[in-house]
């Protein structure tokens, strides 16, 4: 099977509000893809999906040819738009959660990278600043040998020398036989690694198309391409 | 998987009791002691510290102990800290285990120290260590001489104030997970939650009781010396709280299964 992530017809709703709109979306091994919207187009409502932190209202979600469950959590390396850590935790019992539960995991890639951050293991996560802390997330989820890499807006809110480092550490890290699945409405910083770009608007996917196939018939960059599918218009008198 | 959730679940445990356990035998020693300082206004004002302080850490590790039930479940899986626990390749059954074992051991172990502050505070209050150990040897030949019965029902007792404390630990749980569901106030809405379903539990007993009552096996029975088969009354008390807990836990399992919503 060469996809990794099958979805069909899939929709969540929060009360009255439709996040996603029948999805139908399938994503194939070894790639990088951008799943591109603005703010509240529902790309973190379909990562949420495909790990299992929310369930469908409708529809199916398949990762590796099982639905969400054990197995496709174990293929996973999910990076959310938050801090997950307890704050009793150290660095070090991190480092032994994720090798403990994830096979995939490379403890000594990630001890590594955090010496390379100046992150020790005796280090409390409670006295680490906010920018650490995304750090150390950072080398947890890209030292596994996943299936697929789930990164949620990685470069949402940070500097440009750290969206660099962020980026740098993604493609240095990841499992190329995998697939990255990366939300960011920041289109210009990741265009140059993309194979791939998913357009979501309004809990749609609108386009799906590989980044060179859009540069070929658009004749335009990923990030002009965006711009024109959610311009939004101006009203007369400069009201929006 | 469920000993490696239990072996972080456990961590935690022991990194917030690590002060409160040990503080409240040092105290209970402490206030012990103090007992037999002279001069008599000394002890006085050491004696109405002590007790302040002792006081203070016995009601702190209770609370603590409650605390820890919620927090452990509500913070640990319905918060932030659930991006990373149910990420994790294991099902929701194991990681209501896990919590489940975790906040049994800290209530168990909270009530062992309370015991054994009251025990070291006696025995230090008395200063004499071979009327303690005279007093522990009576014990021990007083429960040498019990008889097989008395000794089952003892473990029977045993068991059901376990099944009996995972019960109230899982429907404090399945309150939780269902003040998750509600649109808004959560918190509220699982305070609620358990304000109705503890009534039902009580009426549920009740009823149980009645039942068995009229069986002749009432528990009530148990301790009033009335005629009747204690062993029976206790084991079908057991597989009543069996039956709630098995309850509480499915439906816990069925919504963090199927209707989790971490927004």
């Amino acid at each position: 099977m060469n996809e990794i992530i099958l979805c069909h017809g899939l929709t969540k709703t929060f009360g009255a509000v439709r996040a996603l709109d029948n999805v139908e979306l399938t994503l194939p091994r070894g790639r990088i893809v951008g799943l591109l919207g603005p703010n509240g187009s529902g790309k973190t409502t379909l990562i949420k999906l495909l790990c299992g932190l929310l369930q469908p209202t409708s529809g199916t979600v398949e990762i590796d040819g099982c639905a969400v469950g054990v197995h496709t959590k174990s293929v996973t390396s999910y990076l959310p738009d938050r801090m997950y850590f307890a704050d009793w935790m150290r660095a070090g019992d991190l480092v032994d959660l994720f090798a403990d539960f994830y096979r995939d995991f490379d403890r000594t890639k990630c001890t590594g990278m955090c010496a390379a951050l100046g992150i020790h293991a005796r280090d409390r996560i409670k006295t680490m600043s906010k920018g650490t802390k995304e750090k150390l997330q950072l080398a947890l989820v890209m030292s596994r040998r996943a299936q697929l890499y789930l990164l949620d807006e990685p470069i949402a809110g940070v500097d440009p020398a750290a969206r660099d480092f962020i980026l740098n550490t993604i493609l240095t890290n990841y499992n190329e036989d995998g697939t990255v699945l990366l939300s960011t409405h920041l289109i210009s910083d990741i265009e140059r690694v993309l194979d791939e770009a998913v357009f979501l608007k309004a809990g749609r996917v609108v386009r799906h198309e590989s980044v060179d196939s859009i540069r070929e018939t658009e004749g335009k960059s990923v990030d002009a391409l965006f711009r024109e599918i959610f311009r939004t218009q101006p009203m007369e008198g400069g009201a929006w | 998987m469920t000993l490696k959730l239990l072996k972080y679940d456990f961590r935690s445990l022991f990194k917030r009791f690590a002060l409160l356990w040990p503080a409240a035998l040092v105290l209970a020693l402490l206030l012990g002691l103090s007992f037999n300082l002279e001069p008599l206004r000394v002890r006085g004002m050491l004696y109405f510290t002590m007790v302040l302080l002792f006081g203070g850490v016995m009601a702190a590790m209770g609370v603590a102990a409650a605390i820890f039930i919620v927090r452990r479940f509500n913070d640990g899986l319905l918060k932030d800290e659930g991006y990373l626990m149910f990420t994790l390749p294991v099902t929701g059954a194991q990681l209501i285990c896990s919590k489940l074992l975790s906040a049994m051991t800290a209530v168990l172990i909270s009530g062992l120290v309370g015991l054994g502050s009251f025990i070291l505070l006696g025995a230090a209050f008395t200063f004499y260590l071979e009327d303690f150990f005279r007093m522990a040897q009576w014990l021990l030949e007083k429960l040498a001489r019990l008889d097989a019965e008395t000794w089952l029902l003892a473990a029977e007792g045993l068991l059901l104030g376990l099944v009996a404390l995972a019960a109230q630990i899982l429907l404090i749980y399945m309150c939780i997970a269902i003040g998750h569901l509600a649109p808004s106030h959560p918190g509220l809405a699982a305070v609620g939650a358990w304000l109705v379903f503890s009534a039902a539990e009580r009426h549920v007993l009740s009823g149980v009781d009645s039942l068995l009552d009229r069986m002749g096996l009432a528990l009530a029975g148990l301790f009033n010396g009335l005629p009747g088969e204690p062993a029976v009354t206790l084991a079908l008390t057991i597989c009543a709280q069996l039956a709630l807990s098995t309850v509480y836990f499915a439906v816990t399992n069925y919504i963090l299964t199927h209707r989790l919503n971490l927004e």
